[in-house]
This record gives structure tokens, sequence and C-alpha cells, in this order.
């Protein structure tokens, strides 16, 4: 019971904030999308923005590692 | 860069704006207070009404040269002007202009009508052909006209349409029709010549497109049309070539329009300059900015142009100026290709510090880190070479191919490093990890990421605080080291709490941490303590390094248990092509990742963003 609990953990760690980092994403893509439209030249930033919620998924990723390996 | 200033006499301000458009290496800038010899600026140049004047002229002269140009065919051959045009802004040129207008719309009307009676003339040919063993009877006195249709085969729609058409002509018409192919059906109606004219309202109200015959063999019989047709059909290839030559002819006044309009907006520039030089009742000043090394060679090319009648004086830019000094980059050859990885930021402001070296050598750190694969690193290294060889892509593409080499070196550092080559395939053939594992040994893999970018903050840290004191920013280095030195104890703090250093050590870390966080929070106030939260977070930004390296890794893992569980080649074939949009992927996320680390985690501790590029006043290319 104790290891479905571990597992269910760290899934809703990672499952969560992918949602959210998905989420971000999706309002930054939009915004960006419709930027790159009329201003080609922030190609970069949009680029670096999308990427900056991933720190959601990644953090997410480090608490699920932590909790299935114990530590 | 240099702070320059060119004084001289009054009238020899166009003559000196012409020489420092040749040189090509000056940015101007409004003289300020202090310049031409005065406690206030100079007084700008303010346009008269013969440079508005001129001004319009020369603007009207690029818009009328793009357009012909648009218009002309690229010349072919060597690109030798075939005629020079007058200087722009002067009525010869416009009266050139005219004439080039006119003989070019000539051409151009020319072939479009002889284009147009090409097509008119094959349709009507093919129509023909399918109709010719057909005969018309009518009575050679009402003077048949021919009216060429293509329909699509509708046997009713056919029938109304013949229906309409005796109706019109009292009967007095012949209709003929032959299939041209499986969808069309040719249609030739000869009808009295007083008939055409309503003939024609009918077609157009019913929406038929009529096959107009051309306007030279309206109103012949069937036999002279068709003998028309055929001589048209003769003659038109040769008139058309003629008209395609006579276009070329043109065309080879592109290079001199391009010069025209390469004069034309240098013209323009040099007026517009002037209006940013100032003056005094005898003198002119034009200041600016230009790379230290050109000064001499100027200065030098000054004097041999204007002897002692122009002064060039150049001078460092005093520290207040430093904010609107324009910034040229200069690094290592090996280091340039990576110039344009700061692209997606802007340019330092001038005096900061230039990250281009350290972006060279952490971009494929991290780089590697991630993909860390033996064969990937020799495959991407192989590209590169390849590319580098054949000359793909220039100039750029040969930049490109340092980063790629660079890139894919460390990939296959790390790779022997963690011993994976294909993931595990690489095991199989005795290659044994040099470090460690890093699909068994996630921890470790962690702390390394994290504590690499922890060496990387400190060092964005330490750059901070030099680039705050380089600024006489005194206050901002201050909390700079309180933060670096907040980042650094807290850092102990953490290694202490988790195991590796002894317990004493914790004590004093805590107490270096906390010092470091009253001195930023005395220095810069309340908004520093938020650098506790952020400094964590931007630390541990960093095992998104681990995260993508072991997506990678187990990516590999996953492609090679395909091969050994599928019986071959099918098992083979999924294996490969997953190890393919592995290699794809990892060509793809690392960048990101390694750009993002820099550009928000380091940068953000020392980059003094703003710096405007150095776009000197020079002819210009096109």
């Amino acid at each position: 019971m104790e290891k479905v609990f571990i597992a269910l953990s760290a899934a809703l760690a990672i499952g969560v904030t992918a949602a959210a980092t998905a989420w971000v994403q999706s309002r930054i893509g939009a915004a960006g999308a419709g930027a790159l439209a009329e201003k080609p030249e922030v190609r970069g930033a949009i680029i670096v923005m999308l990427a900056i919620p991933e720190t959601l998924v990644i953090l997410g990723f480090v608490v699920a590692v932590l909790i299935l390996t114990g530590k | 860069m240099v702070q320059v200033e060119l004084f001289g006499s009054r009238r020899l301000l166009p003559e000196a704006l012409t020489f420092l458009q040749a040189e090509g290496v000056f940015q101007l800038r409004l003289p300020a207070a202090g310049e031409a010899g005065g406690p206030t600026p100079p007084d700008p140049i303010l346009p008269s009404a013969g440079d508005e004047a001129l001004e319009a002229t020369l603007e009207e002269t690029v818009r009328r040269v793009d357009a012909l140009r648009g218009r002309l065919p690229a010349p072919s051959g060597p690109g030798q002007a075939a005629t020079t045009l007058p200087p722009p802004g002067t009525p010869e040129l416009s009266e050139a202009l005219d004439g080039l207008e006119s003989r070019l719309g000539a051409v151009e009307a020319r072939r479009a009508a002889l284009l147009d009676e090409n097509e008119r003339v094959t349709t009507f040919s093919r129509l023909v052909v399918a109709l010719a063993p057909l005969a018309h009877d009518l009575d050679p006195g009402l003077e048949p006209e021919l009216h060429g249709l293509i329909l699509k085969r509708d046997p009713v729609a056919l029938g109304l349409l013949i229906a309409e058409v005796r109706r019109l002509t009292d009967d007095r018409c012949q209709i003929t029709s032959r299939e041209l192919d499986d969808d069309l059906l040719g249609v030739l109606l000869a009808v009295p010549r007083a008939s055409g004219r309503e003939l024609g309202a009918l077609l157009f109200a019913r929406g038929v497109d009529e096959m107009r015959l051309p306007a030279a063999l309206a109103g012949h019989s069937m036999v002279d049309g068709l003998l028309a047709v055929a001589t048209r059909q003769r003659e038109l290839p040769a008139e058309i070539v003629a008209a395609d030559e006579a276009l070329a002819a043109l065309a080879r006044e592109g290079p001199a329009l391009a010069e025209t309009r390469r004069a034309a907006r240098a013209a323009l520039d040099r007026l517009r300059a002037s209006g940013r030089c100032g003056a005094t009742r005898f003198a002119f000043v034009v200041a600016g900015w230009m790379p230290e090394e050109r000064l001499a060679p100027l200065e030098a090319a000054a004097a041999a142009r204007f002897g002692d009648q122009v002064a060039v004086l150049g001078r460092r830019p005093p520290r207040a100026s430093w904010s609107e000094v324009p910034v040229v980059l200069r690094n290592h050859p090996w280091v340039r290709p990576f110039e344009p990885l700061l692209g997606l930021v802007s340019l330092p402001r001038y005096g900061s510090v230039d990250p281009t070296p350290l972006l060279a050598v952490g971009f494929p750190l991290f780089f590697g880190l991630v993909l860390g694969d033996l064969v990937f690193g020799a495959l991407a290294a192989a590209v590169a070479l390849l590319a580098r060889a054949r000359g793909w892509g220039g100039r750029r593409g040969r930049d490109l191919t340092v980063v790629v080499l660079a890139c894919a070196g460390a990939s296959a550092l790390f790779g022997l490093l963690f011993g994976e080559a294909l993931g595990g395939v690489g095991a199989q053939f005795g290659l044994h990890p040099l470090l460690f594992e890093r699909r068994t040994n996630l921890m470790t893999f962690l702390a390394l990421t994290t504590a690499l970018g922890l060496c990387h903050l400190l060092l964005g840290a330490g750059l901070g605080v030099a680039s705050a004191l380089r600024a006489r920013h005194r206050r901002e280095a201050v909390a700079r080291l309180g933060k670096l030195v907040l980042l650094g104890g807290g850092a102990v703090v953490a290694v202490a709490w988790l195991g590796p250093l002894p317990p004493w050590a914790l004590p004093p870390a805590l107490a270096v941490a906390g010092a470091g966080l009253l001195v930023a929070l005395l220095a810069e106030g309340p908004v520093a303590a938020l650098d506790v939260v952020l400094g964590l977070g931007n630390v541990l930004s960093y095992s998104r390094l681990m995260a993508l390296g072991l997506a990678s890794a187990t990516l590999a893992d996953v492609a090679n248990g395909l091969a050994t569980a599928i019986q071959p080649p099918t098992g083979l074939a999924l294996a490969i092509l997953l190890h393919a949009v592995n290699f794809t992927l990892c060509l793809v996320s690392p960048v990101v990742a390694a750009l993002r680390l820099h550009y928000v985690e380091f940068f953000e501790r020392f980059y003094d963003e703003g710096g405007a590029p150095y776009r000197p006043f020079a002819v210009p290319s096109s």
C-alpha cells in the first residue's frame, strides 16, 4: 500500500506541474504567435519566454525523483 | 570606442560629410556642450528650402528606381552597366528615368499583347483543327463572322445555346461542334456580321467565355480565317522573342539603376546627416564615435584630404556618456561564432561585461551534459565537418559549424564520462563510465547539475560585483556582494545539512549567509530578501540539465530495448528510427535549455543590457 502512495505522490508531483506548465505555455504560445505576426524580430525572446515555465515541471520532476528514491 | 569631433570651416561641411561617408567608420551623434569651443552646444544646422526640395527629389528618385528595377527582368551575363545615368537630384536624371519608364512601358505593353494574342490564336487553332472537317454553308453575302467557344460537355446546355442562337439570327447561322477531350467541347458559330454584337451580348449574359478571334481576323471567311490563324501562329513566336530581347536590352540598365539608387541613398543620408551636425557662424563640428584603432587612419586620411583646414580630435568617452556609446563586440576568432547566440538579447552596454566568452564555454558544456553520448557527439561532429568542407551556408554556416563542433566535442566527452554510446550499446563493446552511470545514479547526476549551476551563478554574481564596481555603482556593488555571500553561504549550509560536510560547518555557514543577507538588505532594501528564494530557484533550475539528459538516455535505452524485443529487421528499423528521433530532439531541447539558463539565471546577476549597436555613417551597400 505504501508503494502505491509513493507512486501516486510522484505521479501527482510531475503530473500537476506538467499540466501547469502546459497551461502557462499555451498562454505564452498564443500571445507569442500574435506578437510574431506583427514583429518577427522578437522570435528569440518568445522562444526564451516559452522555456521559462518549464522550471515548474523540472521542479516537479526533481520532487518526483526525491519521492521515488526515498531521499 | 573613442569619441571624435571634426572641426573645420563651415563651407567644407558637405565635403567633410562625403569624406566621412566614404571612410564608413564614423557613427554620428548630435554635438554636445563644450564642443566647437563653447560652453553651449553649437547650433544645429537647419535644413533650407532647397535642402527640403532636394530631399523630396532624392526620395522620389529612389522610389522610381525601385519601381523600375522591380519591373525589369534580372540582367543575364555580367552585370556591367550599359549606360551611366546622370547624377541623382538633377533634371537630367528625371528625364532619363522618364524615357526609361516610357520605353519599358511600351515594351511591356507590346509583349503582353503578343502573349495574349498567342494564347488566343493557339486556343482558336486548337478549336479550328477540331472543327476543320466541318464546313458552313452560310451565304457569303451575309459576311459570316466566326465565334469560337469551348464548353463543358453538357448536351442540354448546348441545345439551349443552339436554340437561342437560331432565334437571334432568324436561323441564319451555322453551329458546329466537336469533342476536344473527355470534358470539353469545341463549338464554332458562324453568324451574319449583323448579328455578331447581339450574339456577344447573349454569350456575356449567359456567362459563356467566348474564344474571340484576333481582331485582325474578324469578318474573315472560314478559309481566310484559318490561313490567317496559321500565319499568325508562325509569326508570333518570333515577335515574342523580339519583345523579350527588347526587354533584356532594357534590363542591361539594371546596374546603372542600382548605382543611381546607391548614389541617391548616399546623397539622402548626407543631407540628413547635416542635420545632426553643429555649426557656428564660420565653423562646423561633426561629432560621433568610432573604433579606437581606426582613429589614426582617419586622422591621416583627413590630413591628406583637407590639410590643416579640418581638425580631428579623439578621446575616450567620458563615463557620463557611456550609456549612449555604441557597442562593438570584440572576441577571439574561436569565440566570435558564439556572438549570434547573444542575438536573442540586446547588446551589453558600453563598458559592461561581454558574456560571449562565458557563453562559448557554458553553452557547449550544458549541451554536452544533456546529450552525453559518444555516438551522437561523433555524428554531430561529422555533420559539422561535412558542412564545413562543403561550405554550406557561407560564412554564417562556417561559424555555426564551430558552435556545433564545440557542442559535439562536449557531448562525446560526457559520453565517455557517463559510459554512453547510443545509450547502453556502448557497454556491449566495453565502454564503461569514467565518472558514473547517469541512468542509474539519479541523485549523483542531480547533485552534479545543481553544483554546476551553483558555480555558474557564483561566477555570475562575482562578475556582477566587478561590473558594478567598474561602473562606480558602489551601493549596487555592495548589494551584489551581499547576495554573492548569501548564495555561497547558503550552498555550504545545504551541503552541510545534507551530509557531505561535517555538522560543525553548519553554524559558521549560516552566520556567513546571514551576514550576506544583512548586507544585501542594508544596501538594497527589503527586496533583497527575495534573493533567498530566487537564488534557490535559480540553482534548482539547473536540474533541467539532469532531467533532459535522463530523458535522452532513457529514450536511447527504449530504442535499444525495441531492437532486442522485436524480431529483426522490424525491431532494428524501429530502434534506428527512435534513435534518430532522440538525436533530433537532443539537437533542440539542450539548445533551448542551455540558452535559457544563460539568459534567465546567469545573465540576471551581471548582464547590463541595452547597448546600442554600432552603425557607422557609410555609403549604402544597395
